[in-house]
């Protein structure tokens, strides 16, 4: 009788244990981390849809935000990395990704704000650390650096500015319906967490920078996306140009470079000027309409006003990937082959392919994606303090090696690094002469993790 | 001795949760893959109903309809759905439907072999009913009875990929596709498309001496205005078509070029020059495309709507300050979806569809009015079909105008919608 208890017994027990490993076993997957959709409110009204890997033990002392100002991050390879190094992730995608024409990093502020709340509130994590790849380094770090400073000296505004104020049309509230109406947040008036530690990997100095980097300076009419000025095109084998996998010579011509940086920044502070001038336009009518005489216009008038200060125009600008470290590897050489990160030919994808900003809003335009936007990471990065690690692949074929060098001098924390994974290229993925065993993944993350668990016990020192 | 009652215990509060969990639902991330390698990721919604037997999608071709209000109530109910997000989401540069079925069907195969239901209802809201029309109709031909190719070449044959079949059809909200909003929405007093403020004010809707009063005043247009407006959007809108179909001959005026036998004789720098005619990415900006008379004349096709357009309640101002799709867009994504030469008509299709089809709409939606609805269930070649209105909802079944009354009208339609199923797939759900 006593046996079949304990028989008895052992059956439930054995069942009772079945039951919750296997629940916990199909919770983590098989890979070892659990992933979970969530919804992040902003302070601004907008609701986010976000994934958060963890490892499910509810424990996590450090928590990791990684956002892109264009691309969806929500399900980016290092999240399972650091959910199974036992860090909480948050992938996002920001409210304009995919929406380049409408973008401005100042707003976005406030999507990472909400992610960095969520993990201090929901997961109770101690330390919170922000990763931008690509273009999302220069965006991670004025959130760093934004988030670093009191109210009051923080941005106000894009540079692009309101147009029109939505008060004098007549709303009593802020609109929700309209893209350009809705006001561009003022980030003195909303609080912006403070965060521990910036992972910039694979990143360049902003929009606005890498446009005159990348933008094409032998487009002669912006309306003819074939017009061209062959002595400044940089796939005219004339200038030195050689089909990929050849590399190209454009130093043998010794005023070519010189003459071709000149014509970037000329074709890209032309732009800026022509959107300006948009901006400008509108800014006037949206002035008449403030004055007192306004209102004893005819309706119709006060309508064709009114349209006029808050038109939208889109500017098309054609053939944006003309970097000439693409197709020359021995201007700033590292471990790469030819070619951009998004193809093996940028000299036909210059023409044929979408590259930021293929189409925009000129306040975008001026904000953002120009050299005329105030977000500059060299700039920014001098007065972040926070524990800062630079990471790269020495095979990405549109991050270089003297730009790492320059935000690592130039940055402003105490405790930085600067680590480069042989042969992985800007998805670090095994690429080119150095791509060795294929696992420059593993090797980026244990990198991460490493900078961010020696950072996190001189923080608790 | 205790130890067996407490584990006795542990299970009875294990089953309670089961229970309570199955009233409630819980999300997952759901990888997929579609058949030509286009990676996505949707949502999938589930209660703890064991062995479901039906399951729903839920897909639009440009918005995220991965947190669709629908799919709780769907789940709660025992339905299994996926909240998708095609690989067009909120890039309708690109828009092509022909891709999306693609994605489509990767949401199907997931729900069949995966989630492992027998039955699939598809939910096409807004844009998305003409698209899920769509989807139904060509998985319902055979290979070989599919579109094979779109009117420039580009995206996917469908009669070599697998389209698995649906079972349900909700058309919720819909207009009949993109070529016919296009021309209904386009606004034909724009003289220069260079100039997103210039004006013809003769053909203005939103000019006080055709009619328009400033909203909430509903304004009121004459038959002969009408006319004109419509002759004028006609005129407009092919004058976009004939621009986007030279762009596109010219293209390929240098594709036969380079065929020719003077090519071979060009040096390498002018081949590469002419190699660029053909491929060289042309996009179009197609400015103030928010006029339909009945956002402002009530008196047109009327319904329990306030005056505006869905997601503006000043159109007048929105048709200058808002892109609407598609305001910027390649030359071949608009001849293959947006101009006449698009595959896609919801009331041609709807036709040779013949799997049960619910129509619903809110009769204070702002953009889908009730004419439209009624071709589409005449048109109709399903043997159970039926069209139901929920008073005073919006495009987004929440409550508006006049009869918003109580304000559970996502309830009612979600009852209509559920009761639809049942009726239909009865012998599926348990």
């Amino acid at each position: 009788m006593k046996v079949r208890i304990q028989l008895f017994r052992q059956v439930w027990f054995v069942l009772f244990f079945f039951i919750l490993l296997s629940r916990a076993a199909f919770a983590q997957g098989e890979s070892g981390y659990i992933r979970e959709a969530i919804d992040l409110e902003t302070q601004d009204g907008l609701n986010l849809l976000a994934i958060k890997y963890s490892n499910g033990a509810n424990n996590a002392r450090w928590g990791a935000v990684i956002m892109h100002p264009a691309g969806d991050m929500r399900r980016d390879w290092r999240l399972p990395y650091f959910a199974r190094a036992g860090i909480v992730g948050i992938g996002m995608a920001g409210r304009h990704h995919r929406d380049v024409a409408h973008f401005f990093y100042e707003p976005q502020m406030l999507d990472i704000a909400a992610a960095v709340q969520h993990l201090r509130e929901v997961d109770k994590v101690e330390k919170v650390f922000l990763v931008g790849h690509s273009g999302g380094g220069s965006l991670m770090t004025l959130y760093a650096h934004q988030s670093s400073r009191r109210k009051g000296e923080r941005f106000s505004s894009p540079v692009a500015g309101q147009p029109v104020d939505w008060r004098s049309l007549g709303f009593s509230k802020v609109p929700r319906t309209s893209s350009v109406l809705t006001p561009r947040p003022d980030l003195n008036q909303y609080r912006l967490p403070p965060v521990d530690l910036l992972i910039v990997s694979a990143a360049h100095f902003g929009a606005g920078w890498a446009l005159v980097r990348k933008i094409d300076p032998s487009v002669t009419d912006e309306k003819d996306p074939t017009s061209l000025n062959s002595s400044l095109d940089l796939y005219n084998p004339a200038n030195g140009f050689r089909n990929s996998p050849e590399s190209s010579n454009f130093t043998k011509n010794l005023t070519f470079l010189a003459r071709y940086q000149e014509g970037q920044k000329e074709r890209s502070w032309r732009l800026v000027r022509q959107a300006q001038s948009y901006i400008e336009e509108k800014k006037f009518y949206a002035k008449l309409m403030q004055s007192s005489g306004f209102q004893d216009l005819p309706l119709y008038q006060r309508i064709q006003i009114t349209r006029k200060a808050i038109a939208q125009r889109y500017m098309v600008i054609p053939r944006l990937l003309a970097v000439p470290n693409f197709s020359d590897l021995s201007i700033d050489p590292n471990d790469r082959v030819t070619g951009s990160n998004s193809t093996p030919r940028p000299d036909q994808g210059n023409y044929s392919r979408y590259f930021h900003p293929s189409f925009i809003t000129p306040e975008s335009l001026v904000s953002a994606e120009a050299p005329s936007s105030p977000v500059h990471l060299l700039k920014q990065i001098k007065e972040v303090a926070i524990p800062t690690l630079f990471i790269c692949g020495t095979a990405d074929m549109s991050e270089y090696p003297s730009e790492r060098e320059a935000m690592f001098k130039a940055s402003g924390a105490t405790s930085k690094s600067l680590v480069w994974i042989e042969g992985a290229d800007h998805g670090y993925r095994p690429k080119g002469p150095k791509a060795g065993d294929g696992r420059q993944r593993d090797r980026a993350a244990k990198a991460m993790i490493d900078f961010i668990l020696k950072a996190y016990q001189t923080v608790s020192k | 001795m205790a130890q067996p009652l407490l584990v006795f215990l542990g299970l009875l509060l294990f089953w309670f949760t089961q229970l309570v969990a199955q009233s409630e639902f819980k999300r997952q991330v759901v990888d997929l893959e579609a058949e030509d390698g286009q990676k996505l990721w949707a949502l999938l919604y589930t209660n703890s109903t064991p062995n479901p037997s039906i399951g729903v999608i839920n897909i639009h071709p440009r918005s995220d309809r991965r947190r669709d209000w629908r799919l709780p109530y769907f789940a709660k109910a025992g339905i299994p759905g996926l909240g998708m997000a095609s690989r067009h989401e909120k890039s309708s540069e690109n828009e092509r439907y022909e891709d999306i079925l693609l994605d489509l069907a990767a949401g199907v195969r997931y729900l069949k072999n995966k989630v492992g239901v027998e039955k699939v209802i598809l939910v096409g809201h807004s844009g998305g009913g003409s698209l899920v029309t769509f989807y139904a109709h060509q998985s319902s031909k055979r290979p070989g009875g599919r579109f094979s190719s779109t009117f420039t070449g580009h995206g996917p044959n469908l009669n070599k990929v697998d389209l698995p079949p649906v079972d349900l059809l909700v058309v919720s909200a819909s207009h009949f596709g993109n070529a016919y909003t296009f021309t209904r929405k386009i606004d034909p007093s724009l003289t220069d498309e260079e100039d997103s403020t210039s004006l013809d004010p003769f053909l203005d809707m939103y000019n006080p001496s055709n009619g328009f009063r400033e909203p909430p005043k509903s304004s009121k247009y004459s038959e002969e205005f009408l006319t004109r407006f419509e002759e004028g959007q006609q005129a407009r809108a092919r004058r976009v078509f004939n621009k986007a179909e030279s762009l596109f001959r010219e293209k390929q005026f240098y594709q036969s070029l380079m065929k020719s036998s003077l090519f071979q004789e060009l040096d390498s720098y002018e081949q590469i020059r002419i190699e660029r005619k053909v491929i060289a990415n042309r996009y179009l900006v197609i400015y103030r495309l928010l006029a339909i008379p009945e956002f402002t004349d009530l008196s047109l096709d009327p319904d329990d709507r306030e005056v505006g357009a869905n997601g503006s309640n000043r159109p007048d101002w929105a048709n200058y300050d808002r892109a609407s799709h598609p305001t910027v867009i390649r030359v071949e994504a608009f001849l293959d979806t947006y101009s006449p030469h698009s595959h896609v008509n919801l009331l041609e299709q709807i036709k040779e569809v013949t799997i049960p089809t619910l129509f619903i709409c809110g009769t204070a939606d702002m953009q889908e009015y009730p004419s439209e609805r009624e071709a589409m269930l005449e048109a109709s070649g399903a043997k159970v079909k039926e069209l139901v209105w929920i008073e005073g909802a919006n495009h987004s079944y929440l409550p508006q105008g006049p009869k918003a009354e109580d304000g559970k009208q996502r309830d009612q339609a979600m009852e209509l919608i559920l009761g639809f199923v049942r009726r239909n797939l009865s012998e599926d759900l348990k």
